[in-house]
Parts: structure tokens; sequence; C-alpha cells
């Protein structure tokens, strides 16, 4: 589509249309560094969901007849939690801890070199969780308790969940922002274009009168907001790159890898460099849409 | 209805009454035929509808009963979008000269062609040997606010007959100019005449059909007479006023 030299609309002259560019900037600036912090947000998301342990850990007290209805030992009671665990859906493998790996693991408390072999210690087992979406933990915990009450299950899923919960609701909420700052970058163009329109009511008419098409007039305000479009969002993207490069900068003082690993650094410059495109182009589709639709109903 | 009509006439008004209000009647029960190539003088006194008129030739107002016909097309039938394709066969001088004061007067000139997509550079080089020929080829640059009004008129002329029209509506073309300009003006008008363009020119001054030999369309409360040159009335609405 060529741009024309010259407007036969002086769109550039409105006093309306004055700021556009600057808001138009504004808004590409938000919206990038929104982005940017939502596809942070999601790196870091898979970074933890990936790291958090995928296991949990059960601990058996030692069994005071007390506690159980049958007359069972240590070993049965092992056994039937076990048999539990491995029915459960979602649990990879069970793995009993030996006494050495439990005294090394109590080593911080009770110090190194103590004869500790009529310590009473209790049974852990280290529990592989394979589908973690799969496993249902309070469900396991009832089923054990109603082995053994006394069972303690370490499954560290609730505050895992909670945290990224949080996190996929800041890259939700983050996503909303670019979203609704698209939606008032459009919006500001087409009322402005339709404001323009009213102004330059005359100017139309002898467009109209010499045979200008209603297509002919909507370009000329397609190009009035591609010219604002690339104005402002080139601003916008010097703004947002500056920003992006301070965050960098901290980042590397906080030796954090967010902003600064390859891949991501990357789509944070493709974000920077796409957000004004688009936002450019959803402005020139709404200019003409609002003047044509306004073409058909207004003038 | 005196004249019958035909497949090459280019204006036809059949019936046609237009009101605004039940105590402003412009037109009733009107009846002209304007054959392709004529030239017509539209007189009459002011407020006898000659704006009105070639509004209505030009879409830009419709009647409210009977049918005007516009290359052989009923006006009520043309749909908003065909409408810019027919006013590109259709160019106007208006009376206030329509002339858009941000552009200079070339680019003036040149935006019935650019409209129609012609390239700019083109569109502009049409449009200086326009000017060369309205006498305007200094004041290529200049913006419409700082001519004359006869130099206005002049670039109005010129920005009509760019797209080579097959109609050629004037409204008051000598009213803002001296005799000599208007003299001029309406010998530019008869060149386009020759070379086979309808020319319908709409002015107060009744001396000019005299003057040019051409018919002339007399509208006087709300009715139209067919006056041929240097001759008696010999067309009457349907009344037969």
């Amino acid at each position: 589509m060529a741009l024309n030299t010259y407007a036969d609309v002086p769109l550039n002259a409105d006093p309306s249309g004055r700021f556009v560019p600057w808001i138009v900037a504004l808004m590409v600036y938000l919206a990038t560094i929104s982005l940017m912090v939502a596809f942070s947000v999601n790196s870091i998301i898979h970074r933890w969901d990936a790291g958090f342990s995928a296991c949990l850990t059960v601990e058996i007290p030692s069994i005071n007849p007390s506690d159980v209805s049958e007359d069972v030992d240590n070993g049965q009671i092992r056994g039937r939690i076990i048999q539990t665990l491995l029915k459960t859906p979602g649990i990879g493998s069970v793995r009993t801890l030996s006494r050495e790996e439990i005294l090394k693991t109590l080593e911080p408390w009770l110090g190194e070199g103590n004869d500790l072999s009529q310590l009473p210690l209790p049974t852990l087992l280290e529990v592989e969780i394979s589908q973690r979406d799969h496993l249902n933990g309070d469900f396991l915990k009832k089923a054990l308790k109603t082995i053994l009450p006394t069972i303690i299950v370490e499954d560290h899923l609730g505050w895992q969940r909670s945290i990224l919960d949080l996190a996929y609701s800041a890259q939700v909420i983050g996503l909303l922002i670019v979203c609704m700052i698209m939606l008032a970058a459009i919006g500001t163009i087409a009322f402005t274009s339709q404001t323009s329109l009213i102004i330059h009511r005359n100017i139309i008419e002898i467009l109209y009168l010499v045979g200008a098409t209603d297509a002919y007039i909507a370009r000329q305000f397609q190009n009035h907001a591609l010219r604002v479009g690339i104005k402002g969002g080139f601003v916008g993207f010097l703004l947002s790159a500056m920003t992006f490069l301070a965050l960098q900068f901290f980042a590397s003082h906080l030796d954090t890898t967010i902003f600064r690993d390859g891949g991501s650094s990357m789509t944070l410059w493709a974000i920077a460099l796409i957000v004004p495109f688009f936002i450019t182009i959803f402005m020139m589709l709404a200019a003409r849409f609002a003047v044509r639709l306004a073409l058909k109903y207004v003038i | 209805m005196l004249q019958k009509k035909k497949t090459e006439d280019v204006i036809s008004f059949d019936n046609v009454s237009l009101s605004f209000g039940p105590d402003n009647k412009i037109f009733s029960n009107l009846d002209i035929i304007i054959p392709k190539g004529s030239f017509h003088f539209l007189t009459g006194p002011s407020g006898a509808g000659k704006s009105t008129f070639l509004k209505m030739v030009y879409l830009s107002q419709h009647q409210t009963a009977g049918s005007v016909f516009l290359f052989a097309r009923n006006t009520l039938h043309i749909n908003h979008s065909e409408i810019p394709y027919i006013r590109r066969k259709i160019g106007v001088v208006f009376q206030d000269f329509r002339l858009i004061p941000t552009l200079n007067i070339l680019d003036n000139v040149a935006l019935p062609l650019r409209v129609r997509g012609v390239e700019t550079r083109k569109a502009r080089s049409q449009a200086a040997e326009l000017l060369d020929w309205v006498g305007l080829e200094d004041a290529m640059q200049r913006s419409p606010l700082t001519l004359s009004g006869g130099q206005q008129q002049r670039v109005a002329i010129a920005r009509a007959v760019i797209g080579r029209p097959e109609i050629l509506l004037a409204d008051e073309p000598t009213g803002n100019v001296d005799d000599e300009i208007a003299l001029k003006l309406l010998h530019l008008f008869e060149e386009l005449h020759k070379v086979g363009t309808t020319v319908i020119v709409a002015t107060h001054n009744r001396s000019l059909p005299h003057t040019f030999h051409h018919p002339e369309i007399f509208l006087n409360q709300g009715t139209g007479i067919l006056i041929p040159p240097s001759s008696v009335p010999v067309f009457r609405n349907r009344e037969g006023k």
C-alpha cells in the first residue's frame, strides 16, 4: 500500500491529534514492558516447575501398639504403606532410606561422631512423583492415616502450587494489561479519526464531490494512523529498549538469570520490536474501520 | 412532455417535485430533458432552484417525487458505492468554488485524478497544463486563499474539467468575475462543448443564452421552461404553466 506523499485531509494539523503519537509511545512502552514481564514470569514458572522437588517424604514413626487396631509389626505396616503409595496415581517409585542416610540428615542437629546406635529412628520413605497433576495430596494423606494415624507426609505440594498459581496469575494479569493497552490504543485512534472526520467535514464533502470513494477517504486516515503509529512506536521502542537494558544491568548485579540468559534475552528483544509493529497495524485497521463506519452512518 | 426520452439523453427530469416542508416547494412536476453534447443555460431568479437543480444532477439531492435519470439510470436506484464513479463523469464548478485551502492550487486541480488512482506526478503534470490553459501558470504553488475570486473560479473550472467529464455543471461561474474574464470563461466552456461535453451553466444573467446562442432552461416558481436560442418558449411543465 503506497503511502501518500501528501494528504488531501490535513490530519497532521489537527489539534485533537497533536498528542496522539506521545500517547501511542506510552502505550507501546507499557505494553512492551508488560509483555516482557509476562514472558519473564512464564520462563520463571517453567524453571520453578521443573526445579521444584518432584518427590515427597513419608515418615513412619516407630509403632506404638495403641496406634493400630490390628496386631501388626513395623514391617507389615511399612509394606501396606508402600503398597498404598505405589497404587496411588501420579507416584512413580518408593524408596526406603537406609539408617545411615537418616543419620546423615540428622547430623546438623546431633553433630558428628556420636554413638547413635541406640537412638530410635523413624522409617523414612522417599516417594518419587511421576505426574504431579495426577497426584491428589490430600487424598493420599487420608489413605495413609487410615493405615497409621501418626504417619507424617511432607508433600511440599501445597505451597509449591500456591506459588505457581501466584506466578500464573501475575502472567495472566500482565497479558490482560497488554490487551487493555492494545484496546486503548485502538480506541484512541478510532475516536481521534472520527473527531477528525467531523472537523474536516467540508474537505470530505469536496472529496466526495470530485469522485472519491469511501475507501480513498478512509485511506487518508489509515495512512495518518500509520505515520502516528510509526512515530509513537519508535519512541515507545526506544523507551522500552532503554528500560530493558537497565533491567539487564541490574539483573547482572543481583546474580539472577532473568532478562539475561541468551534465549529469553532474544525473545524479549523480539517482543520490544513486535509490539510497536502490531500496535501500528491495529491502529491502521482501527482508523480505517472507524472512518468507513462513520462515512456510512455519520457523514 | 413535449420531448421523448432517448438513450442519448444524459439528464432527464421526469415529473420531478422537490419540497423542503409543505410551505417550501422548490419544483413541482418538472419535466426536462438534456441531450448528450448539448449546451444549456439554466436561468431564473434567486431562489428559483438553479443550484438545487444542479445538486440533483450531481447526486447531492434527491427529489421528493418523480424520477431523475442520469446516463439513462434512475438516480434513486444508484447505490451509495456507485455514486463516486458516476460523479467522476460530472465536473462541477461550484458557486463558492469549494477549493481545499490546505492544498496549493496545483494539488487542488489534480485532486479528481488522484481520487481515481492516477499517480501524483502524472496528475500534477496534467493539472499544470490546465492551469496554464486557464492562465494561472504562475500561481501553481499558491494557496487558494491568496487568490482573487476570479482566479479561484478558474482553478475551480480547471479542477472540474481535468477528469474529462461527460457533463460539466457550472453554478454562477461568471458571478465573481468581470465581464472580460466571464467571456473568457464561457469561451472555455464552449471549447469543452465542441469536444462533446454536455454543459449546463446556471446563471442569473439572461443575456448569456442570446449572446452564446444556446437554449435556456428558465426556472421560476417550481416550473421549468425550455427556451430555444433566440426564440419563444416551447416547453412547459405538466400543468402547462
